[in-house]
């Protein structure tokens, strides 16, 4: 390379309003004369752009740059830069000549004149910051507050320190530059962190926890604060942390107490999902920016060309908000399905349709030994092969007690049953019988195939037990928080037993009934480590039954049941539909 | 767009902004117009994403998009700026696709190299380093602010970046030696 192309790099890179149309012309030929030369422009260009980004993102380079040299380079004396050649580097600057650089536009005299101090003429950044002292103004009107927000954000944001540790990763790709191992500590003003593939958790010193999802670009801006550059992060604040800020390029979001979602796209468009407590959006720049408060279950975009934020439908499944790299666990705000937990799955949907307990062994099965009624086994039975699953029973056999769960207790709350039972406890919602073809069950109209409408079928006299702390175990990071579902009796009963014969049977009050309401009617009985939070009967011509209840954290089993009631156990097509574990994250 | 195009949009991004934000980077030395059009490419991409062919390649179509937006850019600075004619541009752009792998790691190693030759800068050029790099002053007001004459202002920034780059070859030399 020639000191004359070098030359012509320096002054297209750092001085081209100097460059003359000769100079340009002839840097252009130069270029393009030879790929060589083409990669030699690059590299230089690049090289310049480097010195920037380093400068500028880290306040390492920065501090190096500006720092006292006498404190730094000036004692190490292998310092590469030779000292006489700096020193003939100063004599030289004090007589350089000219090198074929053109008078400025505009007079220097002109020049002086517009001077500024240093610090009035700093370049204003493109990208709109808002102020956030304004805004607590005038969200929250509390002057102890902000004072309390500034005098941490002054005595944090302007120092490179760390305020924040990447505490789990899964399936971490980040790009070469920037690769954080876990427990690593994040500083302020890092270089922007680029996660390419997997998820990644951030717990700021506040608690404040940030789970990022690739493809994403974030960067640690203060112990409070982080930038979204594109991609997907979750917020959940604890009270104590209330005023964490997710920037974007077009939006604030700051946390009032609560958890949130964010997705930038990578024209900067934003999109905020609140899925609890409240935040307040800021959107704009300057004087026409908007501030609006977004409440839980409410979502809220902001286009990378408009100030203003629409109303969009909130998705609370869109956002990974929990990862757990031990158990490689995802969770995005889905609850427990225990149907799927019956079908040998995690509750997360990897369990199998059709797949169920075999009443008298416990063991998995997917297939009827018989279509008929049989006597079901007294005793309580555990199921080895799942560890979610206790044991189940059948209630009300042989004795005034029934063992509930493993530990041996026992309740009395059931009645006395026939034991008489049908098919297993599957992870689906369908009856098959010696008169009766195999189709789904419904209840209040709608069918419930397993997989849209996940249910558990159980027949009367059946009854399952779940050990939650087995399912606590696997989900460290949430919680459970109650137990729902819908419950009751298949609509399609009335259908089958419109068309049965019943002429043949012992003529019980029971079967008499039976046969003339042409409905079918069984209990419905819930637990919570032993203790009864449900007990109703419904019939097959009734409303489905729903149950609703909270579960402490010291809730071991949960417990089903479904006994028959006074119309024997016949055409008892039992199911409990959409039966859920509602979770919440820990915090 | 639906989430899962604005997904496959945002991993092929991720996959491709280093190469076409070097791409910018090396044709528009102004640090925040560079910025300000690699911004732009983003929004076209998003614009445009329906039309993007899958048999193609993202990075080759986005930095097509940034070649656009740079040729507009220097028209419209007229007569404001001499610059680099059209033919210069597409042939940086050829190479970029050609090597954009080997470029992209060179940048990496230099980087490191750089920061380690950054640290070793002494006082007097770091004022001008400071100026120029961080507040991005140019060498007319760099003169200004120090009394010197922008002829030695940009004597200054030309050794100094002459001398940083032998340092980093120097590094280099001595990580691959």
């Amino acid at each position: 390379m020639t000191e004359r192309s070098e030359h012509l790099i320096s002054l297209f890179l750092l001085d081209p309003s100097a460059m003359t149309e000769e100079q340009a012309r002839e840097l252009s030929s130069w270029i393009s004369q030879d790929t060589r030369n083409t990669k030699e422009f690059i590299r230089a260009s690049l090289f310049r752009r480097c010195i920037h980004d380093i400068l500028l993102s880290s306040d390492e380079g920065r501090i190096c740059i500006l720092h006292d040299s006498m404190t730094t380079s000036d004692a190490n004396a292998e310092s590469f830069f030779d000292k006489q050649f700096w020193h003939l580097l100063l004599q030289e600057e004090a007589t350089a000549p000219k090198i074929e650089i053109e008078s400025p536009a505009i007079p220097e005299h002109e020049l002086f004149q517009k001077i500024e101090p240093m610090q009035q003429v700093r370049r204003e950044k493109k990208v709109r910051r808002i102020n956030k002292k304004s805004l607590f103004k005038a969200i929250l009107s509390t002057a102890a507050l902000i004072f309390f927000v500034f005098y941490f954000a002054s005595l944090y944001n302007t120092k490179n320190v760390e305020v924040a540790t990447l505490t789990d990763s899964l399936n971490a790709q980040w790009a070469e530059s920037s690769a954080p191992t876990i427990n690593s500590r994040l500083m302020t003003n890092h270089t922007p962190l680029m996660l390419r593939k997997g998820y990644a958790e951030i717990v700021f010193d506040n608690n404040s926890k940030v789970v990022v999802e690739a493809p994403a670009e974030f960067q640690v801006l203060s112990y409070d604060e982080i930038k979204l550059t594109y991609g997907r992060l979750y917020v959940t604040v604890p009270q104590e942390a209330m005023g964490f800020i997710v920037s974007t390029p077009n939006s604030k979001i700051i946390d009032l107490g609560t958890e949130f979602g964010v997705q930038t796209d990578i024209n900067g468009s934003t999109e905020l999902h609140v899925a609890k407590g409240k935040t307040a959006l800021v959107s704009g720049a300057g004087d026409t920016k908007n501030n609006i408060l977004v409440y839980a279950g409410a979502a809220k975009k902001v286009a990378y060309d408009s100030l203003e934020s629409i109303d969009i439908a909130c998705n609370n499944r869109m956002f990974a908000r929990y990862i757990d790299s031990k158990s490689r666990f995802v969770w995005r705000g889905q609850n427990i399905s225990l149907a799927d937990i019956v079908g040998g799955g995690n509750g997360f949907g990897s369990g199998v349709l059709n797949q169920g307990i075999e009443v008298s062994t416990g063991r998995a099965t997917f297939t009827l030994a018989t279509t008929d009624m049989h006597a079901g086994r007294g005793g309580y039975v555990r199921v080895p092969s799942n560890p979610y699953i206790d044991g189940i029973f059948v209630p009300g056999l042989g004795s005034d007690m029934t063992q509930i769960n493993s530990v041996g207790l026992q309740t009395g709350a059931f009645p006395n049953t026939s034991g008489m039972i049908w098919g297993y406890i599957i992870n689906g919602a369908w009856h098959h019988g010696f008169d009766v073809e195999r189709h789904n069950l419904q209840l209040d109209g709608v069918t419930y195939d397993g997989k849209r409408n996940p249910a558990i079928t159980m027949h009367s006299n059946l009854a399952i037990t779940f050990d939650l702390h087995a399912l606590r175990e696997k989900l460290p990071g949430v919680s459970i928080k109650s137990f729902s579902s819908t419950f009751g009796v298949s609509n399609t009963v009335e259908k089958w037993l419109k068309n049965r014969d019943f002429s043949d049977m012992d003529q019980s009050p029971e079967v008499v009934r039976l046969a003339r309401e042409h409905e079918a009617t069984a209990e419905f009985w819930v637990f919570l480590d032993g203790e009864k939070v449900l007990q109703q009967k419904v019939s097959s011509a009734s409303k489905a039954g729903i149950v609703d209840v909270p579960v402490d954290e010291s809730v071991r089993f949960l417990t089903l049941a479904v006994t028959e009631a006074d119309d024997t156990s016949m055409f008892d097509w039992a199911l409990f539909g959409q039966p859920e574990l509602i979770l919440e994250s820990s915090n | 767009m639906d989430q899962e195009k604005n997904k496959e949009l945002t991993v092929f991004w991720a996959q491709s902004q280093p190469t076409i934000a070097s791409f910018i980077h090396s044709l528009v030395p102004n640090f925040q117009d560079a910025d300000d059009i690699l911004q732009n490419v983003a929004i076209i991409t998003v614009e445009k994403f329906e039309q993007f062919d899958r048999n193609l390649s993202f990075t080759a179509w986005a930095n097509g998009i940034a070649r656009n937006l740079i040729l507009k850019y220097y028209s419209q600075k007229g007569k404001k700026l001499v610059i680099l004619d059209a033919e210069t541009i597409n042939k940086v752009a050829q190479v970029y696709e050609q090597e954009s792998r080997s470029i992209h790691d060179q940048k990496e190693s230099m980087q490191k190299a750089l920061k380690k030759c950054l640290m070793q800068l002494k006082n007097k050029w770091k004022k001008i380093v400071d100026m120029h790099y961080i507040e991005e002053f140019s060498p007319v007001r760099i003169a200004q602010q120090l009394s010197m004459t922008r002829n030695n202002v940009f004597v200054s920034l030309h050794r100094i970046r002459l001398a940083l780059k032998k340092c980093v070859e120097r590094e280099l030399d001595e990580v691959y030696s």
